[in-house]
């Protein structure tokens, strides 16, 4: 049978490839790492390499978490397609636009990722290890986690939390990307001195919540 | 801060601010309003991406001008921030004041630069633009956004779903509007909504005419919603001629009869029924006082008709509840009935005759029943009782407190009732309606029932003179939208 072919294939073929840290640490990954890290597999299909022996140099990831990726991507090498692409969803019949869920973190991750705090700074290079190496399930277990984190405090305290400077208001913060149409002729009429008054001031995103 | 004293990684200072866009947009696509607005407040960088189009081009754009002073800020941050890349927009507006058409023709003119349009949807509040005849003529302005709509349409390839909401003045530009849909968008669209409400006491309208041969090339449209002048036997021809098309959904106006209303044979509705075994016809009666003969102009037994509304046609009786039992009874899902409240209140059936009551029958007839709705018209407990059990399935049973009578057979003594089934007094009592029946009701369909309150109802059933269109207006659209 065909998917028989494929799979002693695949298996016979040399799977296991070297990768460097940023720190020099040299580790061997698997189908497992590959299948799941779009950065790796294009790299692979990009790069001809002959030599599997020649580490692949990651230079903007520390050693542990290329080693915390690599465990991630061992347990969940069965679960190839729980993400779904949600680029093609058609959701033009969903009228009511709900935010997707976050509280659907497995136990497995759950425990994985608390070992990566904001105060050591590694849940933020865990974050960026998987944007970089593109490992959808990891990323959306840290993107999770801080939606969780986030959830029902207020800006001071989200700021609090990962240590964020405040910007001056006005400057940025609560500026919009600039108007697409600034066609002002004749509507100034409609306008009450109330509106007028808070016009000078940068419209609130909250306007989009009325 | 005392917090991060301990840190040895000088990294971490100021890094959460700079987390990648897609990793933020990730996080962002997670969280509810209010946290997504009070997390977006932390720094600049977060903020910027609270305008990333991907977090808000496939949501409902919904903007509002209604009251020209209270949401015209929020209008205009919505348009100028969101519109230019939602793919999903719908605008509420006050059509009869000219300043806020201004503010809708700005909208247009972003919307003609969209380019990623999948539904436009146009909620006016009421049907027409010139009730006031003292303001300014509002026609010129209509003109010139139904001009910028032709744009819109030509450029925005992935067009779906359009709706003009029942706003007469888009009649005037149908024509044209339908020539560039028929000749861009035909492969694309899947709902389109024509319909108007034709209100002849308070204005003119033309007549115009659409050929049906328009309707022809549109292969993908799956909701279609016009006036039964329109409704025409070759129009049906072009969507049931084939299997080829997807219509499931028809929604028919009537808010005039017409002398030269052509009737549709009943072996056209049987050939398109044949062919789309999936459409379902809805049938819209606005302020159509009319007599039963007509309405079986429209309402043809072989039509697959779904949903009646009937909305301040003062018409419903027994005969057109029968008719609606015999025939419609493997298709009616929803029969909704809307009328002001008059002193007497109207009947549909006398109480006191001895055969059947038309509606529970119509209730047992009619397996598909799920929503009941009979607003202004006296009804009794004990029926409303025999419905629900009849139908525990009803997601909708609508009736007035008002209108609900308790009806108890009796003999009078010395001043005193008492009751009895063969007696020959009866005592008749409106506006309240046993708790025990209550309970009996809501066991049965599975929710909680209850009549409705005076003011839980549309503002026409008990204001006769209010303008009708505000009280089922809100409805039709919504009906529009629903698949």
């Amino acid at each position: 049978m065909a998917t028989n072919v494929e799979e002693t294939y695949l298996y016979s073929s040399p799977t296991t490839f070297k990768v460097s840290s940023k720190d020099g640490e040299i580790f061997d990954i698997d189908d497992s790492f590959i299948n799941q890290s779009k950065t790796i597999k294009n790299m692979l299909n990009v790069l001809d390499i002959a030599d599997n022996h020649m580490p692949i140099p990651l230079q903007n990831i520390k050693g542990t978490m290329l080693n915390a990726a690599i465990v991630f991507c061992k347990y969940h090498k069965n679960d190839l397609l729980s993400i779904p692409d949600d680029e093609d969803e058609d959701d033009f019949e969903r009228d009511a636009y709900e935010p997707r869920r976050s509280d659907d973190i497995s136990e497995w991750d759950k425990e994985f990722i608390k070992q990566f705090t904001v105060e050591e700074g590694t849940l933020f290079d865990i974050i960026m290890a998987a944007n970089y190496l593109d490992i959808k399930a990891l990323l959306a277990v840290g993107c999770k986690t801080i939606a969780n984190m986030v959830r029902g405090k207020n800006s001071d305290q989200v700021r609090q939390m990962f240590n964020i400077s405040y910007d001056p208001p006005g400057e940025g913060l609560n500026t919009p990307r600039n108007s697409v149409t600034s066609k002002e002729s004749g509507d100034n009429q409609l306008l009450t001195t109330q509106e007028k008054e808070s016009r000078c001031k940068t419209p609130s995103p909250e306007l989009m919540y009325d | 801060m005392v917090l991060y004293n301990n840190i040895n990684n000088s990294d971490a200072v100021q890094q959460w601010n700079n987390l990648p866009n897609v990793v933020l947009i990730e996080i962002f696509t997670l969280l509810s309003d209010s946290d997504l607005l009070n997390t977006s407040s932390t720094c600049i960088n977060w903020r910027r991406i609270f305008y990333h189009p991907k977090l808000w081009s496939k949501q409902r754009l919904q903007l509002k001008l209604i009251d020209r002073t209270y949401n015209l800020s929020a209008y205009r941050y919505k348009m100028q921030n969101f519109l230019l890349y939602s793919q999903l927009v719908e605008l509420r507006f006050d059509p009869t004041q000219i300043l806020i058409l201004k503010e809708i023709l700005q909208a247009f003119e972003i919307l003609a630069c969209n380019r990623q349009l999948k539904s436009l949807i146009l909620r006016p509040i009421t049907s027409s633009s010139c009730l006031n005849e003292k303001e300014q003529p509002t026609g010129p302005l209509c003109d010139k956004i139904f001009h910028l709509l032709k744009d819109v349409i030509e450029c925005s390839p992935n067009l779906e779903e359009l709706s003009f909401g029942c706003w007469i003045e888009a009649l005037h530009s149908i024509n044209d509007l339908m020539t560039i849909l028929n000749q861009s968008r035909h492969q694309t669209l899947k709902s389109l909504h024509l319909a108007s409400i034709k209100n002849s006491e308070t204005h003119f309208t033309p007549d115009i005419y659409i050929s049906s041969e328009v309707f022809s090339p549109f292969r993908a449209l799956q909701t279609l919603s016009i006036d039964s002048t329109y409704l025409t036997e070759n129009l049906l021809h072009c969507f049931g001629q084939s299997q080829r098309t997807p219509l499931n959904k028809l929604i028919v106006h009537v808010s005039e009869f017409r002398s030269d209303i052509v009737q549709i044979n009943d072996s056209v509705w049987q050939t398109v029924s044949t062919n789309l075994p999936n459409l379902r016809v809805t049938v819209h009666m606005i302020n159509a006082y009319e007599t039963f003969r007509k309405y079986a102009r429209i309402l043809r037994p072989e039509m697959p008709l779904s949903h009646l509304r009937m909305y301040f046609c003062s018409s419903l009786n027994v005969d057109m509840l029968c008719y609606l039992s015999i025939h419609y009874r493997n298709t009616l899902e929803c029969l909704d009935v809307m009328d002001s409240i008059t002193e007497p209140a109207l009947r549909y059936h006398n109480p006191f005759r001895t055969e059947p009551d038309p509606l529970v029958l119509l209730a047992w007839q009619c397996k598909q029943l799920t929503e009941l709705s009979i607003l202004g018209y006296e009804v009794l407990e004990v029926n409303l009782l025999a419905i629900a059990k009849l139908r525990p399935q009803l997601r909708t049973l609508n009736v007035c407190v008002d209108c609900v009578m308790t009806l108890q057979f009796g003999r009078l003594q010395n001043r005193h009732f008492f009751e009895d089934d063969d007696g020959e007094d009866a005592f008749v009592d409106y506006g309240h309606i046993d708790n025990y029946i209550q309970t009996i009701i809501s066991e049965s369909v599975g929710w909680q029932w209850r009549p409705l309150q005076k003011h839980e109802l549309p503002i026409g059933v008990y204001e006769f003179c209010s303008p009708l269109e505000l009280s089922c207006l809100e409805q039709i659209h919504n009906s529009f939208s629903s698949s």
